[in-house]
């Protein structure tokens, strides 16, 4: 009985071993400091919105700044976050401590996108407010998802609204719409990056030395502008006009290109855009026809200075940044650039027209639904500080639609933070010339 | 590896069309009864996993055994099947060709998990902190083959045993639903065993090597239709759920190695004491390949998991008067540490990258079991008695760094049966038996934040406090019937039921859930057995 004994003693000292049970992890304190843009600033610091989203689990946490403009989140899982900073000055504080006269409150927006928060990280992170260009034209709608491949219309009923969101008429004459380009996909390796991943467009071959090729411009790959000879095209206050793919009742069969009928197994699924204003014919400037490619001659053809395929489509992934601007100050002198290859650029190669972001009225960042599928951001936090997308991702009919702040007198005045993560909501099935939520 | 199966298949049928043909005396019945004593039984199944003790099961075993397992309800984990049918076919058997001693086995199960959510598993591990599921329950079809072959051959005067084993398994898993899981997985375990023959002690090593590699690919058949429900969603840790609805495909590939100490100790009057000391580590690389892009360039590494176990078993056979017993004590401890990339890393460096890396996860398992188990051949004429008693304890921790989850569920279980076996004079047996669990969580660590809240939590974290510190017992019957069937083989029929059902209300958790734990599953399997 000893030696059994003597054996259990052994056994229970092998199984009595102990270890370190911590993990590396652990959650973080998140300090955020507030800065305004402007050297010398008087314009409050205290009580600005701050909000992190962690992007894996959804989670929302908001707080106000301090005195001295900071705040810490304490306790925080570390992971990936979107963090923004936003604060609205009334017009008259605005007035009071910058002597800029306005009539409006003016926003101040800050952001930090897709931020890692590893477990070493200590110290604040900086958040520099800056207030956007508030433009009278802005981007009310974008139906980029397109509808259901096979009850629906594909990606030709796709289109893009624009508002006037001003209190007097404006002219659509000489107004540009663009979508932008960038890194689509963080898997392709071909490309000089910046830390983000975002693409570094100063390693250009022949971008000039002298310019900020990456904060100071966007770059654009499609790009179509409205015609006209000034005052051709006249858009009334909290109205808006469509630049559509294909300006027909996508609802209804119509006869294509190639002489047969396209129609829907759904109608609900689509729009009618029989009525749009405008329309991108891309056949008229040499791309190789779209069957649904046709010519409406009650709608305006838009100018098409730049084509990224055989019709205006978008990426129905939500991929892209649309931009709206005029020069005013001089012809048309836009420069274009190649990719910033890592090697020469080929044959094949194509060059993407450099947008100086000073021209540019509004601008909207789309992406895609996942989490895991975001790609970097293509506009400024003062054109774009947040981004929007469609929940039900590609081909589901739904639309990104820009909230409605106020009504005026009958007039609709559209919500413009440059924040489309505030500033914009979904319609389940587009809605051209519908508005999100009339007050 | 389809060709690895087939050569093991073939040597295992071979090995048991040898153990027929040297032994045509062999009895059935024999084998039978050896099956039927609890303590034998519990003996063999340890025997059969562990070469070192190939020589103690019986020589010219061979058995085949096919049948079906049905397991249903909803008082189980988060990540549980809720019902579950098991059909299985297995052939083993021992022969010897001169001094050599052979056993071989094949087992293949076909298994239809109709309730599959969270976890698009293989569950080959289940505690492992990378895997993708969906809210919606999915359904799941599993293939599962297993081979095993092993050899003796002793020397220097059959005092130093050589033994070498190898255990090959393919498994092949896919659902119907979306999101549509398919897996495929295969494992090549070898054990080499040095033995040596002291007077009452035998002593040896063992040395074990495998590795493995599952291969996970999701994809949607409706790509355009994606309700919540059907969202897929990567969890990683045990906190962190992250949407991820694209298609995706991913490997995991495992590496193992280990030691065994073993010695067998002979006492006097046919008592026996058996120890067994072990150690594995094994590592788990999880490999990721973004939808769509280039297979040679882009794979990322997504975590890298370590597993060490320890683990201790005793058995100590000793006779009073005319009844055995049999004392099992068994200690195992399991930890798990993860290397997590939050952003992933490219295999092949990008060298702008910047790498993230860190140990985020941290799993500990570690559980004591004691059984004493009596066996009396004869209580009266031709009627055997076997009867059992038991306890075991378990504490399961599982620590998410990033969120600060730490919750530790203890879990205490008695147990007890006994079961009678009747011989007639025609060689027909008849059994039957009852069993009886009590189990309770004695006491728990739940620290979970809510500040970090999120799907996972109400569904699986939530759930799975409720189902751990439940209270439950579980009821068992079984019964078999076995008869002499074609010269020297003996069938068997045999049935079992367990029904576990919770006992009272649970726990108390103040958290919105989404996900609860039913009250009462049935465990029951029916199989034909034939030995020879």
């Amino acid at each position: 009985m000893k030696r059994i004994a003597y054996l259990l003693c052994f056994t229970f000292l092998f199984a009595a071993c102990k270890k370190n049970n911590t993990p590396e992890a652990q959650p973080v304190n998140l300090g955020l400091k507030v800065a305004y843009s402007i050297a010398d600033s008087k314009l409050p610091i205290n009580s600005v919105d701050l909000t992190i989203k962690n992007l894996a689990t959804g989670n929302l946490q908001q707080a106000k700044t301090d005195a001295n403009g900071e705040y810490t989140f304490e306790s925080i899982s570390t992971g990936t976050y979107d963090i923004t900073a936003k604060i609205t000055i009334p017009a008259a504080a605005y007035t009071a401590a910058t002597g800029i006269a306005t009539n409006t409150a003016v926003i101040f927006n800050a952001s930090v996108l897709n931020k890692i928060i590893t477990p070493d990280f200590t110290g604040k992170l900086d958040l520099t407010l800056i207030t956007g260009a508030v433009s009278d034209w802005v981007i009310k709608q974008v139906y980029y998802a397109g509808s259901d491949v096979v009850e629906g219309a594909l990606y030709r009923d796709q289109f893009v609204e624009i508002h006037n969101n001003s209190d007097r008429t404006l002219y659509a004459d000489g107004l540009y719409f663009a979508e932008l380009t960038g890194r689509q996909s963080l898997t392709n390796n071909v490309y000089n990056v910046l830390s983000d991943g975002q693409l570094d467009w100063s390693k250009s071959i022949e971008m000039p030395i002298n310019i900020d090729a990456n904060n100071d411009y966007v770059y654009t790959k499609a790009l179509h502008m409205i015609p006209g000879t000034g005052q051709q095209y006249p858009v009334e206050p909290g109205k808006s006009i469509i630049i559509a793919q294909t300006a027909q009742n996508h609802k209804q069969p119509f006869t294509g290109a190639d002489q047969t009928s396209i129609s829907v197994r759904n109608p609900a699924l689509t729009v009618d855009l029989n009525t749009a204003q405008f329309e991108a014919h891309y056949a008229s400037y040499g791309a190789v026809q779209l069957d649904s490619d046709i010519d409406n001659p009650n709608s305006v053809n838009v100018e098409v200075l730049q084509m990224s395929g055989r019709d205006m489509i978008f990426d129905t992934n939500g991929r892209t940044a649309y931009i709206i601007f005029k020069i005013n100050d001089g012809p048309r002198d836009l420069k274009q650039y190649y990719y910033p290859l890592k090697a020469a650029p080929g044959v094949n190669d194509k060059k993407y027209y450099q947008i100086p972001n000073k021209y540019i009225l509004d601008g909207v960042e789309t992406q895609p639904q996942a989490t895991s599928a975001r790609i970097p951001k293509k506009l400024n936090a003062n054109h774009d500080s947040g981004f929007t997308f469609t929940p039900k991702g590609i081909y589901s009919s739904q639309s990104v639609i820009r909230k409605t702040a106020s009504t005026i007198n009958g007039r609709v005045v559209l919500k413009d933070t440059n924040n489309s993560s505030d500033d914009f909501g979904v319609f389940n099935v587009a809605q051209p010339w519908g508005f999100y939520n009339q007050l | 590896m389809r060709k690895i199966g087939v050569l093991f298949l073939s040597l295992i049928l071979m090995l048991n069309a040898k153990a027929q043909t040297l032994d045509s005396l062999q009895n059935g019945l024999t084998n039978k009864l050896y099956i039927a004593d609890s303590i034998t039984n519990t003996l063999y199944r340890f025997y059969k996993n562990n070469p070192f003790y190939l020589s103690k099961i019986p020589v010219n075993f061979s058995a085949i055994n096919a049948g079906i397992s049905f397991d249903k309800g909803k008082f189980t984990t988060a990540q549980g099947s809720t019902k579950t049918q098991n059909y299985f076919f297995n052939t083993e058997g021992k022969s010897q060709l001169g001094k050599v001693n052979l056993y071989g086995s094949f087992t293949f199960h076909k298994v239809f998990e109709d309730s599959t959510r969270w976890a698009h598993q293989t569950r080959l591990k289940t505690n492992v902190p990378l895997y993708f599921g969906s809210i919606k329950y999915n359904h799941y079809e599993r293939s599962i083959y297993t081979f095993k072959a092993m050899a003796e051959k002793n020397i220097l005067s059959d005092n130093l045993p050589l033994n070498f084993n190898i255990d090959y398994r393919i498994g092949d898993h896919f659902s119907n639903n979306d999101p549509r899981g398919n897996l495929k997985d295969f494992q090549l375990n070898t054990n080499t065993t040095l033995a040596y023959n002291f007077n009452k002690i035998k002593t040896g090593i063992s040395f074990l090597y495998g590795y493995g590699r599952e291969r996970i690919s999701i994809g949607y058949k409706n790509e355009n239709v994606k309700p919540l429900e059907l969202i897929n969603w990567r969890s990683v840790g045990y906190g962190i759920s992250e949407e991820f609805i694209e298609n995706s495909s991913y490997t995991n590939m495992q590496n193992r190695k280990g030691l065994d100490l073993h010695f067998d100790y002979k006492l006097e009057n046919q008592q026996n004491l058996i120890l067994k000391l072990s150690y594995l580590t094994e590592t788990d690389n999880y490999v990721i390949l973004p939808a769509g892009s280039n297979t040679t360039t882009d794979p990322r590494n997504l975590m890298d998991y370590d597993t060490k176990v320890l683990e201790g078993t005793l058995f100590w056979q000793f006779n009073v008067a005319s009844r055995q017993f049999l004392l099992k004590l068994g200690y195992r401890d399991e930890i798990g540490k993860d290397f997590y990339y939050p952003k992933g890393h490219l295999l092949v460096r990008n060298p702008n990258e910047v790498i993230y890396k860190y140990n985020n996860y941290l799993y500990d398992l570690q559980t004591i079991d004691l059984k004493l188990t009596s066996s009396q051949a004869s209580i009266s004429k031709g009627t055997g008695l076997n009867m059992f008693i038991g306890s075991s304890f378990s504490k399961e921790g599982k620590q998410d760094g990033s969120s600060g989850n730490n919750v530790i569920y203890n879990r205490l279980n008695v147990n007890g049966g006994l079961s009678l076996n009747k011989q007639t004079l025609t060689n027909k047996t008849y059994g039957v038996g009852l069993s009886g669990t009590y189990s309770f969580s004695p006491s728990t660590t739940f620290i979970v934040p809510q500040i970090n809240e999120k799907m996972f939590y109400k569904y699986v974290i939530y759930h799975d406090y409720l189902y751990n510190t439940s209270k439950y017992m579980i009821l068992g019957l079984n019964g078999e019937y076995s008869f002499p069937f074609y010269k020297t083989t003996q069938a068997c029929i045999k049935f079992n039921f367990n029904y576990a059902k919770r006992i009272g209300d649970f726990e108390t958790l103040d958290r919105e859930l989404s996900s609860i734990p039913g009250k009462d599953r049935l465990f029951s399997d029916f199989s034909i057995n034939l030995y020879f």
